[in-house]
């Protein structure tokens, strides 16, 4: 569907807003939002809890939908796209890293990885081969059918990464990726994101950590539901 | 077609997940199931028993009561009231060819409860006074000896034919033929012993002894009404002119002129067994209706989880969004989900209802009792199709609550 190219940004967002609430007790998480990012970039969004952060990758993943404003993927305008159409590019193209890394308990590392490709149609005996090449990949060879909570914090959340790579997206969404490990296992993490880029994907993190956000080549900070800052490294 | 299969292999997934939860949903289906296939069974093979028996007194056969019936209700004369307007001579007006030319044997009957005694040994039993025509009339052999004849009755001999099970208790297998024994405190000669029949119309005829009807009335009642005639006619489609015959006769006997005043009632046994069929069948609907109501509790049951299964998995539901499962995977996937888990109660339902079914049918008819195994086709194809229904039904609700949720409010339920 999206035609990945250099010279068409990967996500272009103008006077994106968001209201919540009824009228009479609105809340506004952004208040026109512009930005543009092009594929193959490292992206950190940061910014205090309640910023808008959160609500700024909600959007990017097509998880929220905007008040206003246009979002326009791959050169396509997908403000109006319906439930089923959104569902289809968040498969195809989002790979999602949560803080709580949101596996499927008493499923194996197998088959929470494998779920993406259940949805894009894929026969199950390629689903299970592309979900243990993955799943090697991230050195989880030897845990392949270890259950959540037979896994450390860092080794859910390296089957939460392989679960957002295996259909190939466009774009890595990682929302906090870190919060909930030791910093040992937040390193590795972190490497892998590193190792991602450095292959070619794109990939934003939305994190309140200064650290974390040292990793990327471009730090967007959101404050209020505006952005205060953007700050391109390379 | 292919979503289709996906879905429901997520489905099973799902529910091999969790195991216990599905495990404990299909049980309140299978339950509901089992006991509505029960229950129309056993209510089968209860009417069974209950034609079987009434069957066995004979079949060409008129009854006659005394006493109207009042409106379309019962005879009095079942309702326990003693009603004195049947009497001997009725029996013997009936008898007579001229009046019912279709009649081959007619019998009247009364009855009493005594003690029977031979030498020191006693036992209570029930005696019957009928007429010599009686074994025609029920179609019963005499094993030993005979019945008394007519002249015999008329001339009030003190004659007796016992039941086979008081010639063993009372005569420990010694020959009775000849002997005497007491009924109350008259004696009586023995001149034959019946053949061994078991239950019928839920009486026991073993332990019963036959005297002529005057000797029962004069002699151990001292009554001058029988309590029931009955008729038996030549062939099955003679009964319905055979039964205006009789009542027509007994008008005759009794001077009525207005149908109102008829203080008797005769009916033939097909319209008693249909009487009874008609009762029967509404006790096995009513049955049936509580077992329904008892699958609907489990439908409701499979919905309370389903809901309690969406709200606790309602962060997976976010995840599969976010990876990207549509409205309609997700709603296919739950629907699918209680679906298989009713199927499989359902079919377990089945299995277990029609064993105790089978296992009811051989317990009563070991105990000797005429009962019929019935496990309805019917009533298992319409139980299987409700739990499908049920599924379905109180499945898509939740289902249709899932699919619905938002994605990122889905991911951030706590």
């Amino acid at each position: 569907m999206a035609h990945i190219s250099e010279n068409i940004p990967l996500i272009d967002i103008r006077g994106v807003t968001k209201v919540y609430g009824a009228s009479g007790a609105q809340t506004h998480a952004l208040r026109g939002v512009d930005f543009v990012i092009h594929p193959g970039e490292f992206a950190a969004i940061i910014g205090q809890s309640g910023s808008g952060k959160s609500t700024l990758m909600n959007i990017i993943g097509f998880l929220d939908t905007v008040t206003d404003g246009e979002y326009h993927f791959a050169g396509q305008d997908v403000t109006s796209f319906s439930d089923e159409e959104l569902a289809l590019i968040r498969n195809k193209e989002i790979g999602f890293v949560f803080q709580s890394f949101n596996l499927l308990p008493r499923t194996t590392a197998v088959d929470n990885v494998r779920m993406p490709l259940a949805y894009a149609g894929v026969p199950e005996i390629e689903q299970i081969q592309r979900a243990k090449d993955i799943l090697t990949m991230v050195g989880l060879k030897d845990r392949l059918t270890h259950m959540p909570n037979q896994l450390s914090g860092g080794q859910q959340q390296r089957v939460a990464i392989a679960r957002a790579l295996i259909n190939n997206p466009s774009l890595i969404l990682a929302d906090e990726p870190t919060g909930n490990l030791d910093s040992q296992s937040g390193k590795d993490v972190m490497k892998i994101f590193d190792d991602l880029n450095k292959e070619g994907h794109t990939v934003i993190l939305v994190t309140h950590e200064k650290n974390i956000a040292a990793h990327s080549n471009r730090v967007i900070e959101v404050l209020d539901g505006s952005i205060v800052s953007d700050d391109k490294r390379k | 077609m292919y979503g289709f299969a996906q879905s429901l292999r997520l489905a099973t997934r799902a529910l091999r997940a969790n195991k216990s939860r599905a495990f404990l949903t299909s049980l309140g289906i299978t339950i509901g199931i089992a006991s509505v296939i029960m229950v129309v069974s056993i209510g089968s093979g209860a009417q069974s028993l209950i034609i079987n028996q009434v069957k066995g007194v004979g079949s060409n056969l008129i009854g006659i009561l005394p006493g109207g019936r009042m409106e379309d209700g019962p005879p009095a004369a079942v309702l326990g009231i003693t009603i004195t307007t049947l009497t001997l001579e009725d029996a013997e007006a009936l008898s007579d060819p001229a009046n019912v030319p279709n009649a081959v044997a007619v019998t009247a009957y009364v009855k009493g409860s005594s003690i029977f005694t031979n030498g020191s040994d006693t036992m209570d039993g029930f005696f019957n006074g009928v007429s010599s025509s009686y074994p025609e009339v029920e179609d019963v052999v005499v094993a030993d000896g005979r019945f008394f004849t007519e002249s015999e009755a008329n001339s009030l001999d003190r004659i007796v034919v016992i039941g086979s099970q008081i010639a063993e208790e009372l005569f420990n297998g010694m020959d009775p033929i000849g002997e005497d024994m007491r009924i109350g405190r008259e004696s009586f000669q023995i001149i034959g012993v019946l053949e061994e029949r078991g239950t019928v119309a839920f009486q026991n005829r073993d332990d019963q002894v036959f005297v002529p009807v005057n000797v029962a009335q004069k002699l151990l009642l001292g009554i001058d009404y029988v309590s029931l005639i009955r008729v038996k006619v030549d062939s099955d489609e003679n009964i319905e002119r055979a039964q205006d015959d009789v009542i027509a006769t007994l008008r005759s006997q009794h001077g009525i002129r207005v149908v109102a005043d008829d203080d008797f009632t005769a009916e033939s046994m097909d319209t008693a067994i249909e009487m009874l069929s008609a009762i029967t069948n509404v006790l096995k609907f009513f049955l049936a209706a509580i077992a329904a109501v008892s699958l609907l509790i489990g439908g409701i049951g499979i919905m309370n989880i389903m809901f309690i299964s969406v709200t606790e998995r309602t962060r997976e539901i976010g995840l599969r969004k976010a990876v990207g499962a549509g409205k309609r995977r997700i709603l296919e996937q739950f629907l699918f989900e209680s679906v298989v888990v009713t199927l499989v109660g359902g079919f377990a339902g089945i299995v277990v209802g029609s064993l105790i079914s089978v296992l009811v049918a051989l317990a009563a008819q070991k105990m000797g009792y005429d009962w019929d195994l019935v496990v309805s086709v019917q009533a298992t194809f319409w139980a299987f199709c409700v739990s499908c229904i049920v599924g379905i039904v109180f499945g898509y609700y939740p289902a249709k609550k899932a699919a619905n949720l938002n994605p990122i409010d889905a991911l951030r339920h706590e």
